[in-house]
């Protein structure tokens, strides 16, 4: 018996040993992201704006003027930030200047000091959409804060969109954290590279030419964690729909319809169910085969309309847009799946995109960095930041972490969700009187 | 040796020393806060937080510059910078030549690789216009960080402290390296969130149904989110700095200088750049 047990033993050494040397193989050794700091100098150093003029803004350029334009310009950051609090007319001419600058950290500095000392320049709401339109993020909120006082309703809508998204006072400086507080930047942050790296969709599935459209960028959170939540990228374009749709239509096989057609379907589809159940009931053959049809059909729109209420497409204000899902709403139920929705937006007199990234699980490793290194998010948040004080060991760059990738689904969790998204969305949509001629009126 | 009374004693003494001493070393080893409730006005500290905002969007900037998603941008301009995927080619050459065979992930790795040393190099060229004239002190490297930077393994996703470069790099989990690292906190809390963005987007991959190939362009693009962040939170600090200086003197010069570097850095802005 005990040499029973020794074999097993061995055995399931082996079998560890095994497992671990193909844990070690399949990945490689060397697979790193840097951040990189300079070695520093104990030299004085020579004041990158000297002889700039000469050497950078002439015909040809030093081989070193970009550097030294980058080392200005965060020197102009911090002056500017040194000079905020002063009202001055020259220094007010100095921040209007730096509006004009094709630099997002100027232009940001530049809107919170106009915002503040009031009387905005000529221009001024002009140049804060454009960089609401922009792709920074951080810049946007601050023109959203801008926007947020403009005299026009569609502006302030504009801003008001974008703050469904993201805040501004999780990108403003704060005072300094304490050690068990979460990092609002870097929850916005991680949020943010989530939007931009688009972690479902190669280069080449991203319809071209768009612009990103950061004010309808949304996390889509169904359940609490750990169950998926869903970064949703939005973009626009000067294409018609029709055009887009030819693209995704290519990508994804034919749309499933849209959200509002799905409901105006379903109501038309129930109002004709009962009149046939009841001939179907007193034997008519033609009955039974229209329902069996019938239901059929219903059961495809329950699907988009289950589907609908899961990607919250009320919400991410796409209850009007063409849906396209990478593989069958069933597909959805069992594993996250990406989806593509396109429409018009009246708003803007665009084609708006949203590019609907596969669910993924929460990291579930809690808080990260040590006391208040890189605070991490809460449970709260959407993105929990790994905590990097969390490993098995102590090693160098090889990584053998064997860390078994999560975020699977189990059909019944979905439909249940499924199922309780379903009552939700027909909840709601009952307790709106006159929903249907709503929809339907949105729909023609 | 026979213990005595007084070696004996000695050792007592070393022991209780050490007890009291190991804490205190520990400590003067951590990054500080250099932000308190109770700091005033610090020019050290002010030039500190101006250098790494600089080095920050500097490296920022590069990989902008850069990265193949960047020619996209309007009117050929992503985030105020302009296409020039100078260094990006080297880096792809250069890993070709390290290494002919190899392909796909393996090579855009290699590049990858390639291309952080040589950024490496740039932002350490860029040392020497390390200066704080304007605010009349000299640049206290001490203050900045010992620690050379941090990585995150894409396939373990843990984040790492590199303490050095090439052979003699000192790698150590950040618990351990924040026992050796001298600096502020802030820096160090910077560079970790630098590290956690990474972190998260390397679990996001593991965890995703959809497997996308992971390119040279999008190893960059996550970069360029990581040091959004890092410029972001470098921009917060000095401005969280600065609150305590708004009482200064000195604002005539400060405005003066501020007037003259727009000017150029607009002007270089509207010539394209670095672009001939």
């Amino acid at each position: 018996m005990s040499t029973q047990r020794h074999d097993w033993r061995r055995a399931r050494l082996a079998m560890f040993a095994l497992f671990a040397s193909l844990c070690c193989c399949l990945y490689p050794a060397r697979a790193a992201a840097d951040v990189i700091r300079s070695s520093g100098s104990e030299e004085a150093g020579v004041a990158p704006d000297v002889g700039f003029e000469e050497e950078c803004l002439g015909d040809t350029a030093a081989e070193d003027c970009e550097l030294r334009a980058s080392l200005m310009e965060g020197e102009l950051a911090s002056l500017l930030a040194q000079l905020e609090g002063d009202s001055d007319p020259a220094t007010r001419a100095l921040f209007q200047g730096a509006l004009d600058v094709d630099s997002p950290l100027l232009n940001d500095l530049a809107l919170a000091y106009m915002k503040r000392v009031g009387e905005p320049p000529e221009g001024f709401l002009e140049k804060a959409k454009s960089f609401f339109f922009g792709t920074d993020a951080p810049l946007a909120v601050s023109a959203a804060n801008a926007l947020d006082q403009a005299p026009e309703q569609a502006d302030r809508d504009l801003a008001a969109t974008l703050a469904e998204g993201r805040k501004a006072a999780d990108y403003a400086p704060t005072q300094p954290l304490t050690p068990d507080e979460n990092n609002p930047l870097l929850v916005a942050s991680i949020r943010d590279a989530r939007f931009d790296v688009m972690q479902s969709f190669a280069d080449e599935e991203v319809f071209s030419p768009a612009d990103r459209l950061l004010m309808y960028d949304r996390i889509i959170r169904a359940l609490p964690p750990p169950e998926p939540d869903y970064a949703v990228s939005a973009y626009m374009t000067d294409a018609t729909v029709d055009e887009v749709a030819q693209f995704f239509t290519q990508l994804f096989g034919e749309p499933l319809g849209t959200l509002a057609q799905a409901n105006a379907d379903y109501e038309e589809l129930t109002l004709q169910l009962a009149p046939l159940q009841t001939a179907a009931a007193s034997g008519d053959r033609s009955a039974i085969d229209q329902l069996s049809a019938l239901t059929s059909h219903l059961r495809q729109v329950q699907g988009v309309l289950t589907l609908g209420g899961l990607l919250q497409l009320e919400t991410i204000h796409a209850e009007n847009d063409q849906l396209w899902l990478d593989g069958t709403v069933q597909d959805f139920f069992k594993s996250p799946r990406r989806a593509v929705t396109v429409g018009h937006d009246e708003a803007l007199d665009k084609t708006v995109i949203r590019y609907v990234n596969a669910g993924i699980a929460s990291a579930g490793k809690g808080s990260g960095g040590s006391g208040s290194a890189g605070a991490a998010p809460g449970p709260d948040d959407s993105a929990g930041a790994g905590g990097a004080n969390e490993r098995a060991d102590e090693s160098g760059g090889s990584g053998c972490g064997c860390n078994v990738p999560g975020g699977s689904h189990p059909s019944a969790v979905f439909t249940v969700l499924a199922l309780v998204a379903l009552c939700g969305f027909r909840a709601r949509r009952l307790s709106r009187a006159g929903a249907v001629g709503v929809f339907r009126k949105k729909v023609t | 040796m026979k213990p005595t009374r007084t070696n004996r004693y000695l050792h007592v003494v070393a022991g209780l020393s050490a007890l009291v001493l190991a804490p205190l070393g520990v400590a003067l080893a951590q990054p500080m806060q250099c932000i308190t409730d109770d700091t005033k006005c610090d020019y050290d500290l002010l030039c500190a937080f101006k250098l790494e905002l600089a080095e920050k969007k500097l490296i920022y900037e590069t990989y902008i510059a850069n990265a193949p998603r960047s020619k996209k941008g309007r009117a050929g301009k992503r985030q105020g910078v302009s296409y020039n995927g100078g260094l990006y080619n080297q880096a792809l050459a250069d890993a070709k030549k390290a290494d002919s065979t190899a392909k796909g992930e393996d090579l855009a790795q290699d590049a990858y690789d390639q291309f952080a040393s040589k950024v490496a190099e740039k932002v350490d060229a860029a040392a020497k216009n390390a200066e704080c004239d304007e605010l009349g002190v000299t640049p206290k490297p001490e203050l900045r960080g010992n620690w050379s930077g941090m990585h995150t393994n894409r396939n373990d996703c843990f984040g790492y402290v590199d303490f050095g470069r090439g052979n003699g790099k000192d790698t150590r989990t950040p618990d351990s390296g924040k026992g050796k690292a001298k600096g502020c906190l802030e820096l160090w809390d910077s560079d970790m969130g630098h590290e956690a963005v990474h972190q998260e987007m390397c679990l996001q991959r593991q965890r995703s149904t959809t497997k996308l190939a992971t390119t040279f362009g999008s190893l960059m693009e996550e970069d360029i989110s990581a040091y959004r962040y890092s410029v972001q939170a470098a921009a917060n600090a000095l401005k969280t700095m600065q609150l305590r200086c708004t009482t200064d003197k000195n604002t005539e010069a400060f405005r003066k200088r501020a007037d003259k570097l727009l000017d150029q850095i607009k002007r270089y802005k509207l010539k394209g750049g670095a672009q001939p």
